[in-house]
């Protein structure tokens, strides 16, 4: 099985035809802009060359699957947000709400790693469709704990 | 396996079956090693814990599982009651119940009181497994079943999983290791699948023991010095991510940790590690896409200011309360005086104590030595999984050496790093052309311990030796008579150390046969027959889990140690004098006392010895009423003969552990036995006053005068004191003719205070 | 044995009858214990009216050697009426202390009369200090000159006159309404009482008495053995078991003579005082307890299981014994406490309705937020009455698992659970668009 599982997936890497460019999340982006204050110039250029790079060299799945973990950002930032300025009251719930976010966030991100035909060097035993099978029994793990954490 | 070393091709195909049956040997054998108390008592739960965990399991299994989590029990630490659902780790219990109604459904119907009493050494053997698969994935199958042959009869390990020895234990260090592997097995794959099998079995292991907080440091403590060493990977992000975003959601859920994971200290680590390994991750994105230059700047920006932010974040956060700062039983751990100071209630118990430096060999025997080379020869290698090894060894070895306790978590390390140097060495010195056959036929030599194989593969060696034919078969011989002493010492420990159930004792008579000593059962057994159903028993603690689980009564406080100043109530009612203990017993309604006394058998675990812990306890609480001091002679000694202190003397415990004890002696000296004291007796010495009791009453007395219990008295009829009624029936009269004519000087004062009553 | 038997068997059907004719809560059987000095016809009309009520009366001279107070182990009499001999002889084995407080122990009513001429026997002496009830010594008596009895002490001032207003008890003997009346103490002495709380001083002596030996001739005043009020002529005792117990100071308090005196109220005193002390009156019943949740009526009464915050109501009734019946015992001082350790509520009952022998009393409450094990405790104790006391353990456990409320029911947690709900659907939208994205082919939609 493994060994067949290898060949594949480098074979995925090879159709993909990205070099060893990964890609920043855009929420990278927004961070970069924030946090690199002093070189403002610099950052333009830096982003600019992200920017097109990202475009350019992601696959289409992972630009998927960038998108769902910017929309979780979304929603994990705007919980956050919430709990701060308005209430933490059902405390239980705001656990739950936010961990699930962040939870689907990392499971994603895992997905990530693990679909980038630029990593497969590091998992030699997990195939994109093996991850994707993690990744769904991850989730429905994490769905199932915070559904029922948050009663 | 002679046939196996000669004919390669058919021993490949047998080979996993020999394994499966040496596993399975060597869990038979795990499960037979720990059947000693069973074969010499009787089917029964141990000491103190157990007796809990099994009237908890008895409950889940009458009642269903909400009402499991929503128990309240109201036969324990009264008034106070115990949430009793909502402070437990109903791991065992569960497991049990599952057990129980499978094999229900199997038309099987075993007494529940059976599974509990098995439940350890089958669990046992599950452990043997893991720790086979931890080694594999550490060295090879040889050492993996070593290990497991290791971890089967190590004493270390028996110590808490002898049959009967109901306690979270009994699973958790299954789970412990088998958490491990999947760690490990997370690790180098890279897979979320075992990150989140990791999770589950974390979360298993929560609900099971309090020592999860092991699992919760010890793996982010992995994952950082992988980061630090520059070992950081993806796989490293995906197992860590997804265990620990899954693996910190289904720990609470348990009722008894709730929202600990993100509140408390312990668990602040472990989220840490959490988000810098996002950012290490994302910093490896970003690394990748811009020039190196950029990337400097950026990265020692963020990485400072995020660092700071962090640090203030948690100090603020703990200073502002939010999160709890660490917790005593935590500090102990670093400071060994540190829980003597503060909280003797943890220091009173024994098995905190600091290891004695015997135990260690006592408890791993030959492993123990063997220990440091494996941990070397693992370092040599130094693969990632092997860093958790020693950061496992290192933590495990300094825990074990604070807390007697925490041996049980050293000894699977133990036995890993053990298997590991002692299968090198069988690989170097039995070097055949098949590696991984003669690997096979050491590890099963060692299983079976079948001397005729052993002369069959020495007498192999001299055939293929190079050189010095004499130092193989040296060191093979003396490692095969240290694995021969090393299973006779394990029997032998677990045998006389470790299979007494503590409920019942045994001695041996004079002509060599056994006897029991039942007297706890006795007494409890008298309880549940002779006192109403709603009796409160107040009793030390130690005896509360048993008072519930053999008496069914009622109790003031017991093993679950949740409020120390209830314990220090019952402490301060045993050491006081009666005049001040029978207000508190009446205010906590106490029907029954029960004192465990030692003196007459010789028994060294009775409460005169734990006196000083009741003392110590309750002055922690009333500094100005009870001194640890007033309890020592001039001269700093404990003394309970007639130079005890009169503190001594008068308090509820003493003349309650010797109330008519020189009555047994006649005109002999009355000799405490496990003191080696004569208490002053009444009958040899006219001038010493027979102790007397006025606020309670002699219930019962064991056979051996273990167990003592004395009936509070109600108050009395006639509105007198305690003392004047008790003197009055004991015919002392006192003669009113006997007052002074100026009696009335009392009388006085107390008719005004009448006048103004009225 | 024949002759035990028939003793036995009579006993019963004179117990049986007394339940029947109830004349006393406790029964109807006395055991007047007259000490030969005394002459029954100097106390006939106390006698006659203690007949008269219904009581069964054995009057028996303390030599008599079949007096005993109990046999096979029960009580022979229901009370005892103890006087004593003028001088200092023993009143035999079966009236000593012991016997006399097993025999209060057992439930039984006790009237000790000291003899107005001497002091007590050792054995009552010793009887009362158990009580914490201090007896004078040998001799004493007790005088004041400004209240005697002119014609029956003129040199003495021993025999007194008092005030029946200034009885101490109401619920024992209430004052007449007549403010003429007297009560005669046509002499004896006094005694001292301790600190027994249990003690219900009944009469005490004016402010001017005191006590005084006169053999010694001089008075000692230095040292008096009790003066003023701190003389007492009655006292009771309420045992924690609701025996009752009496010590009155002279026999002459209830002779024939003081009756007849004018204006006497010792007649009515005797009757109150001895209807008190045999628990013809003043006697309390707690006729039912009940506690239930207050929402749903129609639960079984009295849960052995409350949850926290729950609201609890708790009902008694109370009944009074009185001239041979129950009635309805009224009064607005009747408290119940929520316990555990320490009061968590201290509540007075109001009284709502009552029925022909009970009156009830109810209150409600809610739990308070602390799970434990609770008591109902109803103590009521007021000198002269039958101590009530009623404690009922209760559990208080925490709020159950699916008791709170529930996130969705809580708009707080809105935002929380619609993210979830978000979150989850994403995920789906996600697993469907990444299985139909396939291999890098299909466009990319979100």
């Amino acid at each position: 099985m493994a060994p067949k599982k290898q060949v594949r997936s480098q074979k995925n890497a090879a159709s993909a035809a990205t070099p060893i460019a990964t890609s920043a999340a855009t929420t990278s982006r927004t961070a970069t802009t924030t946090r690199d204050a002093p070189t403002v110039a610099d950052t333009t250029v830096i982003v600019a060359d992200v920017y097109k790079s990202y475009i350019n060299d992601t696959p289409r799945r992972l630009k998927l699957i960038d998108a769902f973990m910017l929309f979780l950002v979304a929603v994990g930032v705007l919980q956050f947000v919430y709990c701060v300025l308005v209430t933490s009251y059902p405390f239980n719930a705001f656990l739950s709400g936010f961990s699930i976010t962040v939870g689907q966030f990392v499971l994603t991100a895992a997905l990530r790693i693990q679909a980038n035909p630029a990593n497969s060097s590091q998992f030699e035993k997990v195939s994109p469709e093996r991850a994707f099978a993690d990744f769904v029994f991850g989730s429905l793990i994490l769905h199932f704990f915070a559904y029922n954490f948050i009663n | 396996m002679h046939f196996t070393t000669k004919l390669p091709s058919s021993a490949a195909q047998a080979l996993p079956l020999i394994r499966t049956l040496t596993l399975i040997t060597i869990a038979g054998a795990a499960i037979a090693s720990r059947l000693f108390s069973v074969v010499r008592f009787e089917s029964i739960i141990h000491e103190f814990d157990p007796w809990f965990n099994f009237r908890a399991t008895k409950y889940l299994v009458s009642h269903d599982f909400y009402s499991f989590l929503d128990w309240f029990d109201d036969r324990t630490w009264y008034p106070l009651g115990r949430v009793t659902g909502g402070t437990l780790y109903p791991g065992l219990m569960v497991t049990s119940a599952l057990i129980f109604h499978g094999l229900k459904a199997l038309t099987l119907p075993v007494d529940i009181r059976n599974i509990c009493v098995m439940l350890a050494p089958v669990f046992s053997g599950l452990t043997a497994y893991a720790t086979y698969l931890f080694t594999c994935e550490m060295k090879d199958q040889s050492a993996g079943l070593l290990a497991a042959a290791f971890i089967g009869i190590a004493p270390g390990y028996i110590s808490r999983s002898v049959a009967g020895s109901y306690d979270n234990e009994a699973i958790a260090i299954f789970l412990l290791m088998f958490t491990f592997y999947l760690w490990i097995k997370a690790l180098k794959l890279g897979s979320a699948f075992f990150g989140a099998l990791t999770a589950l079995f974390y979360f298993y292991m929560v609900a099971a023991w309090g020592g999860y907080v092991f699992i919760t440091n010890i793996i982010p403590l992995h994952a950082l010095v992988l980061v630090v060493m520059g070992r950081y990977s993806s796989r490293l992000y995906v197992a860590y991510s997804s265990w620990y975003a899954l693996g910190t959601l289904a720990s609470m859920q348990i009722p008894f940790v709730g929202f600990l994971p993100i509140r408390s200290s312990e668990h602040m680590g472990a989220l840490g590690v959490f988000g810098l390994l996002q950012l290490v991750a994302f910093a490896s994105y970003v690394r990748a896409r811009v020039p190196s230059k950029h990337f400097k700047v950026l990265v020692t920006v963020s990485a400072t200011s995020l660092l700071a932010l962090g640090l203030a974040g948690v100090v603020g956060l703990t200073l502002s309360g939010v999160i709890a700062p660490w917790t005593g039983r935590f500090y102990s751990l670093w400071d060994t005086g540190y829980a003597k100071i503060h909280i003797p209630i943890i220091a009173s118990v024994s098995e905190h104590q600091p290891t004695a430096w015997p135990s260690f060999f006592f408890d791993t025997f030959m492993l123990i030595w063997l220990f440091p080379a494996g941990v070397y020869i693992i370092f040599q290698e130094l693969r990632d999984e092997h860093l958790f090894v020693i950061i496992y060894g290192i933590l495990a070895s300094y825990f074990a050496g604070v807390m007697v306790r925490l041996m049980l978590t050293l000894t699977p390390i133990v036995c890993v790093c053990g298997a590991v140097a002692l299968s090198n060495i069988l690989d170097i010195y039995t070097n055949l052309e098949k590696p991984l056959e003669t690997d096979d036929e050491d590890k099963t030599k060692k299983e079976e311990d079948q001397s005729v194989l052993r002369l069959g593969s020495m007498s192999k060696k001299p055939l293929i030796g190079v050189f010095s034919n004499w130092s193989r078969a040296f060191v093979l011989g003396s490692f095969t008579i240290y694995l021969f002493l090393f299973v006779q010492h394990c029997t032998w420990v677990t045998s006389n150390a470790y299979s007494s159930p503590s409920v019942v004792l045994a001695s041996q008579l004079p002509d060599g046969s056994q006897h029991i000593i039942d007297d706890f059962r006795e007494a409890y057994y008298w309880l549940r027959k002779n006192t109403p159903e709603d009796a409160k028993i107040m009793s030390w603690w130690d005896y509360g889990y048993q008072i519930g689980g053999m008496a069914d009564r009622t109790t003031l406080v017991d093993n679950n140690t949740w409020n120390n100043t209830h314990i220090a109530t019952v402490g301060k009612a045993m050491s006081s004098r009666e005049e001040v203990s029978y207000p508190i017993l009446r205010k906590h309604d106490v029907d029954y006392i029960l004192v465990i006394f030692g003196g007459l058998l010789g028994y060294s675990g009775d409460d005169i010895n734990k006196f000083l812990w009741m003392v110590r306890i309750a002055e922690g609480i009333w500094p100005d009423e009870v001194r640890e001091r007033d309890f020592f002679t001039a001269r700093g000694e404990y003394r309970v003969d007639q130079e005890a202190t009169s503190t001594m003397k008068n308090s509820l415990m003493y003349k309650m552990s010797y109330y008519r004890f020189t009555d047994v002696f006649g005109r002999q000296p009355a000799l405490d036995r496990v003191r080696n004291q004569r208490i002053p007796s009444a009958i040899t010495d006219p001038s010493v006053k027979p102790i007397s009791l006025n606020t309670v009453d002699e219930a019962f007395t064991s056979e051996n005068w273990i167990v003592r219990i004395y009936k509070v008295k109600d108050l009395d009829d006639f509105g007198r004191d305690h003392a004047i009624a008790n003197a009055f029936e004991e015919g002392k009269r006192k003669t009113a003719g006997g007052r002074s004519r100026s009696a009335p000087v009392g009388g006085l004062s107390k008719g005004k205070a009448r006048v103004l009553r009225e | 044995m024949a002759v035990q038997l028939l003793r036995t068997t009579l006993l019963l059907a004179i117990v049986c009858i007394s339940y029947v004719s109830a004349i006393s809560v406790s029964g109807s059987r006395v055991l007047v214990v007259l000490d030969p000095s005394l002459k029954q016809e100097d106390y006939a009309v106390f006698l006659s009216d203690l007949d008269s009520r219904g009581l069964d009366l054995s009057i028996k001279s303390a030599n008599d050697p079949h007096l005993g107070l109990f046999e096979f182990g029960e009580r022979t009499y229901d009370h005892v009426f103890l006087t004593q001999p003028p001088t200092q002889k023993a009143l035999g084995p079966n009236l000593l202390a012991k016997p006399l407080l097993d025999f209060a122990k057992a439930g039984g009513n006790i009237v000790i009369v000291l003899n107005s001429n001497e002091h007590a026997l050792a054995s009552v002496r010793e009887f009362a200090v158990q009580l914490d009830v201090v007896l004078p010594f040998r001799d004493t008596k007790l005088v004041d000159h400004f209240m005697y009895d002119e014609q029956a002490s003129p040199l003495l001032h021993d025999a007194l006159i008092l005030d029946p207003q200034t009885l101490l008890a109401p619920h024992i003997v209430a004052a007449p309404e007549d403010v003429a009346a007297k009560l005669y103490y046509p002499g004896g002495s006094a005694f001292a009482l301790g600190n027994n709380p249990l003690i219900v001083p009944v009469l005490a002596a004016p402010e001017t008495a005191y006590i005084y030996d006169p053999a010694e001739e001089t008075l000692s005043s230095d040292s008096p053995f009790a003066t003023g009020k701190q003389a007492f002529l009655v006292a009771s005792l309420q045992t924690r078991s609701n025996s009752r117990i009496t010590f009155v100071a002279s026999n002459l308090l209830f002779s024939d003579e003081a009756f007849s005196k004018p204006n006497s109220f010792n007649r009515a005193f005797a009757t109150e005082l001895t209807k008190w002390t045999f628990s013809e009156k003043s006697v309390l019943k707690l006729e039912s307890v009940s506690h239930r949740l207050l929402e749903d009526t129609n639960t079984t009464e009295n849960p052995s299981i409350y949850r926290v915050k729950n609201d609890i109501a708790y009902e008694v009734s109370l009944s009074q014994f009185e001239d041979g019946s129950w009635f309805p015992y009224t009064a607005d001082d009747v408290q119940l406490e929520f316990t555990m350790l320490d009061p968590y509520y201290r509540l007075t009952l109001s009284p709502t309705h009552k029925t022909s022998t009970a009156q009830f009393y109810a209150t409600t409450f809610t739990a308070p937020d602390q799970h434990g094990m609770f008591s109902f405790v109803l103590e009521y104790f007021r000198p002269g009455l039958t101590f009530i006391k009623d404690k009922r353990v209760v559990t208080v456990r925490h709020f159950g698992h699916n008791e709170f409320a529930r996130s969705f029911a809580i708009p707080n947690a809105w935002p929380y659970v619609s993210s979830i709900v978000v979150v989850a659907g994403a995920w789906v939208v996600f697993v469907g668009l990444w299985l139909f994205t396939g291999e890098n082919s299909a466009k990319k939609t979100v």
